[in-house]
């Protein structure tokens, strides 16, 4: 969708990423203002990329669209993208690409983000076609076929990935009907069931002038690009901004099953590898004290090579090629994953539990609290070396409703766990049942042994890819 | 007393002697954009070192590029290569802590890739850490000793990697089956990973032959670059590798020559009909660096590649229609797509086989334009440190020198670089070159 630079690209996957992994943010100096229709405008200086972002917010999203309008999302992103009416698609993308320029687009829960992208020389007139894709998308019947083909194609793709696919089923099987966890991936049966009448109504409530957030990051002094952005996105609607409504917070549906712990099984018919993640709920705010115990907690349980998980069930016991732990804030929750093929995923549904206990249940040592903290520390230091980083983050933060700076703590907040702070919340708040068990596999195989390791057969909800 | 004054007059003369000999310079000092400094050096040993000084890098990145990747293999112990981008992370001895117990503690980021013609090692470190991580670093590169139990271990972790990559990701499947078809009966087909049945084959003695053999400083690019100072990184790297030892002299097979359309089918069935498509060109070392990276991102990676424009903007044939892997495969210009449902293979062969012919059509104007888009990717690419340490690891590594990193970050085009791009696309991008693989039961 938005190859073309690094940067965008990663804006669009990091905005629209239903759960967002937290992450921390830089010290380069993001400015917040307003523009003169009071939107608010996230600015940062990076003198080192050849090309300025302009990045426009649309703070509405599928939480603004009937629920059965979901599809729109993904039809919408392409049929906006195929260039404005008037111009065919090899035109507008001759034009862009003659500019040097590119114009992605994504729409998530909670937003629609349009990242434009070009040299200081251009970006004035990459603003203007980019408008005109906003004010006069190609929302025409022969067009609409094709974009349903598309985003049908698309769909496939992403299922033939089966991370993706416990992904996507955990988030919309443990926080149904959250915007957040409804991003442009529908099922193939919504995507089929839109209308244009629908498209229609539905771009205009996902393209309010009113919503509208700005940011640009690049290479251009900022007042030079907040000229641009008034003369150009802003020409024709100066209406008011007006402050979104914050979406409620998820809320992580409870277990039912009796023991404690539900199970979907993705059926993946005669797939070789499996899946298994352990998720766990938790209600902790990201940048605080709390937060960062728990990043290190689960840094240490699976956090790289030298994680818990990957220690214990690679290394030890030769049962995966991989294991992992992380923390996900927007839907929050905890999770665990690993992934084991042929006879060795019996063994592994019997060792895990034991795996985590053992965990739970030791003193965690200095040296092994101090590795987990520059392992973050590294992290945050490579994943926050440019201006363009900490322009990210904040825009980011904002998007998911956050202060845009409360990052500049992260590293004093890591720092200032302790070793018994750190113990009693592993002890308290980590477990080795989890309340949700999430396994994708051919289910001939992976049933029966659900039902060895003790799970009983009416806390299995077994679904298939599409029905996600 | 006086013979033995001379002797030692003699022998500190001749230290001195030797030692002046022996002080290394710079091979080259390049100055890039945005106050980077790079320079190369060249060890007794012949050990390639590499330094990026970069003041306001947050973090020092090492890089080892070893010249052994699938193509030093030999047949019946294909994948070996492999192995040892699982091995080198192991305890050289039984009661030795692994490398990564030695830098992690430090916050070390670690990782490594195998590739056609090397295996690349990177470490990614706070650069207060240097001298103590080049002493592991060292160690491992010296001193790897494979045993069966080392090598039992990693053999579980590459035949779980299979589960979880080739038996479960058509992608991967088609990928592993492109080189297979495409490349009969040279190296490149067998993979990078080598041939399964190969795996089980593979002795610890087996390992211990390749390593010696091809795990020499002769053979290898030291890349460093952070925050450092270029002097002291040298003379850290003398003192840790000084006494590395010399290997035989290696050369990697000769190009695949042969030609015939290739159609093939997956092991994998593709519920999105997903494509992986490409031209065989010879190694790219073989090829003039910058021509064959143009002809590629016009073909297939640029946003608006020939590929796409024809398969996704000018017909509504494919979505997804990307490069596939160019960084890290050799010796093919190779794409990605998903079909849309009505069109068929035949259909899509005969479209790519237009893809000679676009090129030739293009306008100086389009012409410009791709070159100067890929001149900007190729600097966003090189803004973060560690990705500058690995736009000169690739540099020097795939493209044999510096000067390709330096012309490209610098926007520089190469001599006659349009005549030389059109000859490898007039030469390779023929409809009899085409390999191209498809799903399992798709039509």
């Amino acid at each position: 969708m938005c190859s073309s630079i690094r940067g965008a690209a990663a804006a669009v996957a990091f905005l629209m990423a239903s759960a967002v992994s937290s992450a921390a943010v830089g010290a380069a100096s993001v400015q917040q203002s307003k523009l003169s229709n009071d939107s608010p405008f996230l600015a940062a200086v990076d003198t080192g990329p050849p090309r300025q972002i302009v990045t426009v917010v649309y703070e509405t999203g599928c939480k603004v669209l009937p629920k059965e309008h979901v599809a729109a999302a993904s039809l919408l992103e392409y049929l906006v993208l195929e260039g404005p009416l008037g111009k065919t698609n090899a035109e507008y993308r001759r034009e862009l690409f003659l500019l040097n320029a590119s114009i992605s687009m994504s729409v998530a829960g909670r937003g629609v983000l349009l990242v434009v992208t070009a040299p200081p020389s251009t970006l004035k007139a990459a603003l203007q076609i980019s408008s005109e894709l906003v004010q006069k998308p190609k929302l025409v019947e022969d067009q609409l076929k094709v974009a349903q083909q598309r985003s049908i194609s698309r769909r496939r793709a992403q299922q033939q990935d089966m991370r993706f696919l416990t992904d996507l089923a955990a988030q919309r099987h443990l926080y149904p009907g959250h915007p957040d966890a409804y991003s442009c991936i529908s099922k193939v049966s919504d995507i089929q069931g839109l209308g244009l009448d629908a498209l229609k109504s539905d771009w205009a409530a996902l393209t309010q002038p009113s919503r509208r957030a700005f940011g640009t990051v690049g290479p251009m002094p900022i007042a030079a690009v907040r000229t641009l952005i008034e003369s150009t996105l802003l020409k024709d609607s100066k209406v008011r901004y007006e402050a979104s409504v914050a979406v409620a917070p998820a809320t992580f549906r409870k277990p039912t099953s009796p023991g404690g712990t539900d199970v979907v099984l993705l059926e993946q018919p005669d797939a070789q590898d499996n899946q298994v993640v352990y998720i766990w709920p938790h209600t902790l705010q990201p940048d605080t004290a709390d937060y960062a115990t728990a990043e290190i907690a689960f840094t240490l349980l699976g956090g790289g090579f030298s994680g818990r998980l990957q220690q214990e069930l690679r290394e030890k016991r030769g049962l995966t090629y991989g294991a992992f732990a992380d923390i996900y804030d927007t839907l929050p929750q905890y999770i665990g994953a690993s992934f084991a093929g042929g006879e060795k995923v019996a063994r592994l549904m019997q060792e895990l539990p034991q795996v985590y206990a053992d965990f739970v249940a030791e003193q965690q040592t200095d040296e092994r609290i101090g590795i987990a903290k520059e392992a973050l520390v590294t992290g945050f230091r490579e994943s926050t070396e440019l201006p363009l980083d900490s322009f990210l983050l904040a825009l980011n933060a904002r998007f998911f409703g956050r202060d845009p700076n409360a990052w500049r703590g992260q590293v004093e907040r890591w720092t200032a766990v302790t070793k018994s702070g750190l113990e009693q919340f592993i002890k308290a708040r980590m477990n080795s049942k989890p309340s949700y068990l999430v396994v994708a596999g051919d289910s001939k195989v992976l049933l029966p042994l659900l039902e060895q390791a003790g799970y009983a057969k009416e806390s299995i909800k077994t679904l298939a890819a599409d029905e996600l | 007393m006086l013979r033995f004054l001379l002797k030692a007059l003699l022998v500190a003369l001749l230290a001195m002697c030797a030692s002046a000999h022996a002080a290394v310079t710079a091979k080259q000092k390049i100055e890039l954009r945005g106050g980077a400094k790079v320079y190369e050096y060249v060890l007794p040993n012949q050990l390639t070192l590499i330094v990026i000084e970069k003041p306001d890098a947050p973090l020092t990145s090492i890089y080892h590029w070893v010249k052994a990747g699938s193509l030093s293999e030999t047949p019946g112990i294909t994948g070996i290569a492999h192995l040892f981008e699982h091995m080198m992370f192991r305890p050289l001895a039984p009661e030795e802590p692994s490398f990564d117990d030695k830098v992690s503690k430090f916050g070390a980021n670690i990782n490594a890739n195998t590739r056609f013609e090397s295996t690349v090692y990177t470490t990614t470190i706070p650069t207060r850490h240097l001298a103590t991580v080049l002493q592991a670093e060292a160690a491992r590169f010296k001193g790897l000793k494979v045993t069966d139990e080392l090598l039992n271990i990693e053999r579980e972790a590459v035949r779980s990697e299979y589960q979880t990559g080739l038996d479960s990701n058509p992608i991967l499947d088609f990928w592993y089956s492109t080189y297979i078809k495409g490349f009969p009966g040279h190296p490149l087909g067998w993979q990078i990973v080598g041939l399964r049945e190969d795996l089980d084959k593979i002795k610890a003695a087996d390992c211990n032959v390749f390593f010696t053999k091809h795990y020499r400083p002769n053979n290898t690019g030291l890349i460093i670059g952070g925050a450092v100072s270029a002097p002291e990184v040298l003379r850290l790297v003398e003192a840790n590798y000084g006494n590395w030892e010399l290997g035989p002299k290696l050369a990697i097979p000769s190009s695949f020559i042969g030609k015939g359309a290739v159609l093939a089918e997956g092991k994998l069935a593709s519920p999105a009909r997903s494509t992986i498509f490409g031209f065989r060109v010879p190694l790219y070392s073989e090829l003039d660096p910058q021509a064959v990276q143009l002809a590629n991102w016009i073909l297939f990676q640029s946003s608006y590649s020939l590929a796409r424009r024809r398969l996704s903007i000018d017909q509504t044939l494919a979505v997804g229609v990307n490069d596939f892997n160019f960084d890290y495969d050799n010796a093919m210009l190779k794409g990605t797509a998903n079909l849309l449902p009505n069109v068929t293979l035949p259909k899509l062969q005969m479209e790519l086989a237009q893809l000679g012919s676009d090129f030739a059509r293009l306008s100086n104007e389009e012409y410009d334009a791709y070159l100067k888009q890929l001149f900007i990717s190729a600097q966003d690419d090189g803004l973060r440190n560690e990705g500058l340490v690995a736009f000169a690891a690739q540099s020097w590594g795939k493209f044999g020198g510096l000067q390709y990193m330096q012309n490209m970050l610098a926007g520089k085009a190469a001599a006659n670089l349009r005549s030389r791009t059109k000859a490898i696309v007039d030469q390779y991008i023929q409809a009899d070159n085409l390999v191209l693989v498809h799903g399992k039961g798709d039509k």
